[in-house]
């Protein structure tokens, strides 16, 4: 309370939703803009993601940095408002254009069909993780159990085509296209901070409050496996296709995601002006 | 007393911006802000710097497309509880008719439905505040076609003008499980007074707009069993569903 001041004109903090959000990359150097090639957690290839055990989300990215479309954190390394986090989700996301392949001259030098449906399906099995404020670690999972809610769905997966010779030099372009989330891409299919009220037993939100100022970290961390087989694979590649006139194969670099995110509240002070 | 009374009534805003393709000549091309009509439309949305919902548009250009009433401003006040954004493109994705003078198109589709969403961000402003950020994954529209399946639709009969075996794909996904719950529920709802300006932006990264130009060098058309040429579009829809409060009608209560 300010000191002679009406109470009713004292500021006043109000719950407003909010996520936060925060993303590893892979993209091959060719892909990545601006500055993102220098950024903490973007990386240019599997091997270089796989050297290292663990990665960190809200720890080093700001929105100015790498663009809203992968974070919307404005200050690195702490909390800019007060946040009450009802739920966390981690997302591993390949491109559903399952095949990634190499091109020089317009022929293709070799193809990749199998990292990206890995990716999203297996590497999730082989990591955990953890969210910590200050000092606290107040979660740990299976990183497959962390369902960020979200994410495309639909079905199926072929080679759409046959050995019939298409594109240059007889090349044929083999395309295999699959939509995959982790979990049901639901949007309440998060983990969620629950306990159990005491007077009616029911299961009810129960929210992590995070102070403003207060230092975030979800850590990533990957197993022995993973480290592994990521250092053991070459890309990532590139989108592939026949140009514009069948004469030749075009490429462009194929961009993988990790994201994490956390949803509820954050404490803002009122706008004061809305009224119908 | 005979004051007019506001009542909250059940309310979705919606508003749409297409790409199309339009194949064949004599075509009569809408002009319509904010669409992209040109001969790359993917191109042309990667030259955008971004994409603007509910201060563009009203229902002049097709209710299936939007249902504003004014462009600029909210004819009545809203309580906007939930955020949706729905992307699709023709599902069955482009044939895969070999003739070097028509060229196909086998990921386009699945890019802009699966991947492209990965890669861009929205922006819900009322008046001058931005009162939601994030990512449009974050915010399933809750509608779409759901099914199962891809594959292979067509065993190699040689069939076509050059009796060259035709394949065709169908590729079907949503953001989201398409279920109506599935959407950016607010805990609270965002009030949005009378003659309020209202807009959503969406951007892609710079990654992404650069892919939507590679994808408009790849020039595809689409084909029937026949041969023919048709046009393609792919849309994205933004959605605001709440309620809005108006005149109460005087007649009618169930």
């Amino acid at each position: 309370m300010y000191p002679n001041v009406n109470q009713a004109e004292q500021f006043k903090n109000v719950a407003e939703p909010w996520v936060l959000y925060d993303s590893l990359v892979i993209c091959p150097s060719d892909g990545m803009k601006g500055s993102e090639q220098n950024t903490t957690g973007f990386y240019t290839t599997y091997s270089t993601f796989g050297q290292q055990q663990k990665h960190t989300f809200f720890k080093s990215r700001t929105e100015g940095m790498v663009g809203l479309e992968y974070t919307n954190m404005q200050s690195a390394d702490s909390m800019d408002f007060a946040m009450e986090v009802y739920s966390i989700g981690l997302a591993f996301v390949a491109p559903g254009v399952r095949v990634q392949g190499e091109i020089s001259a317009g022929d293709i030098t070799s193809i990749d069909a199998g990292v990206n449906h890995w990716f999203d399906t297996e590497l999730p099995r082989h990591c955990s993780i953890s969210l910590k404020i200050n000092q606290d670690i107040l979660c740990e999972l299976p990183a497959m159990q962390c369902s960020p809610g979200y994410g495309m769905t639909g079905g199926g997966a072929s080679f759409a085509h046959n050995a019939y010779q298409l594109g240059v030099d007889s090349n044929y372009l083999p395309v295999m296209n699959f939509t995959c989330t982790q979990g049901a891409p639901y949007i309440k299919n998060r983990f969620q901070f629950t306990k159990r009220d005491e007077q009616t037993g029911e299961i009810v939100p129960n929210p992590i409050k995070i102070p403003r100022t207060a230092s975030v970290e979800m850590i990533l961390e990957l197993s022995d496996t993973a480290m592994a087989q990521l250092q053991s694979f070459n890309g990532p590649y590139n989108y592939i296709s026949n140009n514009s006139n069948g004469s030749a194969i075009v490429a462009y670099p194929q961009r993988s995601i990790v994201q994490a995110s956390m949803a509820g509240k954050r404490l803002v002070q009122q706008r004061a002006q809305y009224h119908r | 007393m005979n004051m007019p009374k506001n009542v909250l009534e059940q309310w979705s805003l919606y508003d749409t911006v297409l790409l199309r393709h339009y194949a064949g000549a004599g075509v009569n091309i809408p002009n319509v802000p904010g669409w992209f009509m040109g001969a790359n439309p993917w191109g042309d949305c990667g030259a955008a710097n971004d994409i603007a919902f509910f201060n563009v548009r009203n229902r002049n250009v097709g209710l299936p497309y939007n249902n504003q009433d004014a462009r600029d401003q909210m004819p009545y006040p809203m309580k906007i509880r939930s955020i949706g954004v729905a992307m699709w493109q023709v599902h069955q994705t482009l044939d895969m008719y070999y003739n070097p003078a028509s060229p196909y198109d086998d990921i386009c589709p699945h890019i802009w439905m699966v991947d492209l969403p990965r890669h861009m961000s929205l922006i819900l402003k009322v008046q001058q505040d931005e009162r939601f950020k994030t990512i449009v994954p974050l915010c399933p529209p809750g509608y779409g076609p759901c099914g199962d399946g891809y594959g292979r639709g067509q065993p190699s009969v040689a069939v076509g003008p050059t009796n060259t075996p035709k394949d065709n794909h169908y590729s079907l996904a949503t953001q989201g499980v398409p279920d109506s719950n599935t959407r950016w529920t607010f805990p609270t709802d965002i009030d949005v007074p009378r003659r309020a300006a209202l807009s959503v932006k969406i951007r892609f990264s710079e990654y992404a707009r650069d892919l939507l130009t590679w994808m408009g060098t790849l020039n595809a058309d689409t084909f029937n069993a026949d041969g023919d040429v048709h046009s393609w579009e792919a849309g994205i829809q933004v959605t605001l569903g709440g309620d809005r409060l108006v005149q109460q009608r005087g007649q009618y209560h169930a």
